[in-house]
């Protein structure tokens, strides 16, 4: 066998086992594998996400940070401590804003129970909006939970383990939300555009709508509760041929900029589906 | 040994990718660390290790991906075949050739992960895909191409260090 037919060979090996877990994964047989091998890489995920938090906004740029700087050159090595006193102090006042938000919006909505999460990832892939929390079954979190904050709905777990989720934002391709014109009353569906727009779609003609009406989640389908903030209409595109209309969202929540979701533990999503199934065909009698 | 540091070390890249580089976005492009390790493996004449770091790195990304499981570990052993095709040598001829064999293993690992993702009910757009998320992304890639490069040069020499005729 030469070099080329051996390494061919080798190769399509890993083709047929990665093929093989492909068709596993598709089963559903592979959830509790997943879940064993997620636990250490969520861990460490959880480690890496706390320790280049502040790497982050140092390198985004947060508004302080012009300022702080100019300060370290004016008093240099002799201020290093209290910088770093201050910066301590900063993420803490950002974090304690970024709380007592949440907690308002908690307070407002007294009949949901909430955990509060900290988001330590986001999807590995460009192609798809999801991120990842640290909190799983061991806090109560459990599949098709709404996941909010105080600026309204970020997504919904669609995976846990013991000890983190995943969370399909709202601006996920397949992310599809029952929706309501806050103003008009008109309802439609928020879909998820790539890139991380949305669109509100299946809004009739007559449907009066323009930029700047709030849409809320509409409960109909039972997968949201309803009256959360879903976004703002930015752009409202009607043709007169078309049977329905399209309007651009923009999301309430900002997506690159997520650090504290709630998630809505004592939701129970409401299973349609035997309700939607056809109805049974009646037997037919002979006289 | 090569498998015994590969795999914290693609898990951790795996989790970086996932953690800290997606926030840094160039449209919708981010930097692919793990194609970037697992294609230079293989091309500093580790066709096997290439091969066997692209499923270890291609399952890790898919743990922590909510794609289809899978996917990125068939893209990356792809491209690792791909780029096993030309030996040790020919890499280290011209500067260019790697820089030219990232950009086109950024386009197929994107095309492998894409068709992945249709055929398991995803939605894809594939023109915005490409333009918005491929283009940039095999940018990001060329231009960090050489410093891991250099790194895993590094790594092989260390781990491998060259025979020594006393």
């Amino acid at each position: 066998m030469t070099r080329f037919q051996s390494r061919t060979l080798f190769v399509a090996l890993l083709i047929a086992a990665i093929l093989a877990l492909l068709l596993l994964n598709q089963s559903g047989r592979l959830e509790g594998l997943k879940s064993v091998l997620l636990t250490p890489l969520s861990a460490l995920q959880r480690g890496v996400a706390g320790a280049t938090a502040g790497l982050v906004d140092t390198v985004r740029g947060s508004p302080d940070d012009a300022a702080l700087r100019q300060e370290n050159a004016d008093l240099k090595a002799q201020v290093a401590q209290l910088q770093k006193r201050i910066v301590t102090l900063q993420e803490g006042q950002a974090d304690l804003n970024l709380l007592s938000g949440l907690l308002n919006y908690a307070r407002s909505s007294p009949d949901n129970r909430y955990a509060a999460a900290n988001v330590i990832g986001r999807d590995s892939s460009p192609f798809l909006s999801f991120i990842i929390i640290d909190l799983g079954t061991d806090s109560g979190v459990a599949r098709d939970q709404p996941v909010v904050t105080d600026n309204g709905l970020v997504g919904v777990v669609v995976a846990v383990t013991c000890c983190s989720a995943r969370v399909r934002l709202i601006t996920d391709p397949d992310s599809a939300v029952n929706a309501r014109l806050q103003q008009s009353r008109d309802e439609g569906v928020a879909v998820g555009r790539f890139g991380g727009g949305l669109d509100l779609q299946y809004l009739s003609q007559q449907a009066q709508v323009k930029t700047g009406d709030v849409v809320l989640t509409s409960g109909l389908g039972g997968g949201y509760p309803e009256g959360i903030v879903i976004g703002t209409v930015s752009a409202v595109q009607r043709q007169s041929f078309d049977v329905l209309q399209t309007t651009s969202l923009t999301p309430g929540v900002d997506f690159n900029r997520l650090e504290i979701v709630l998630v809505i533990t004592n939701f129970k999503p409401i299973d349609l589906s035997p309700v939607l199934a056809p109805a049974p065909t009646p037997a037919v009698t002979t006289p | 040994m090569a498998y015994l540091v590969g795999l914290p070390l693609l898990a951790f890249a795996a989790v970086l990718e996932a953690s800290v580089l997606s926030q840094f976005r160039l449209f919708g492009g981010t930097v692919d660390l793990v194609l970037l390790l697992v294609l230079n493996w293989t091309i500093v004449g580790e066709w096997r290790g290439g091969a066997i770091w692209a499923l270890m790195g291609g399952l890790c990304l898919d743990l922590l991906s909510g794609g289809p499981f899978g996917a990125n570990a068939l893209g990356l052993v792809l491209v690792a075949y791909g780029a096993s095709l030309s030996e040790g040598r020919f890499w280290n001829s011209h500067v260019l050739l790697p820089l030219a064999s990232v950009l086109l293993g950024t386009v197929v690992y994107h095309l492998v992960y894409l068709s992945a993702l249709a055929l398991s009910g995803h939605t894809v757009s594939w023109e915005l895909s490409l333009s918005q998320v491929t283009l940039p992304t095999a940018l990001l890639n060329t231009l960090l191409m050489l410093p891991v490069y250099q790194f895993v040069r590094w790594l092989h020499a260390v781990l491998y260090p060259a025979a020594v005729r006393i």
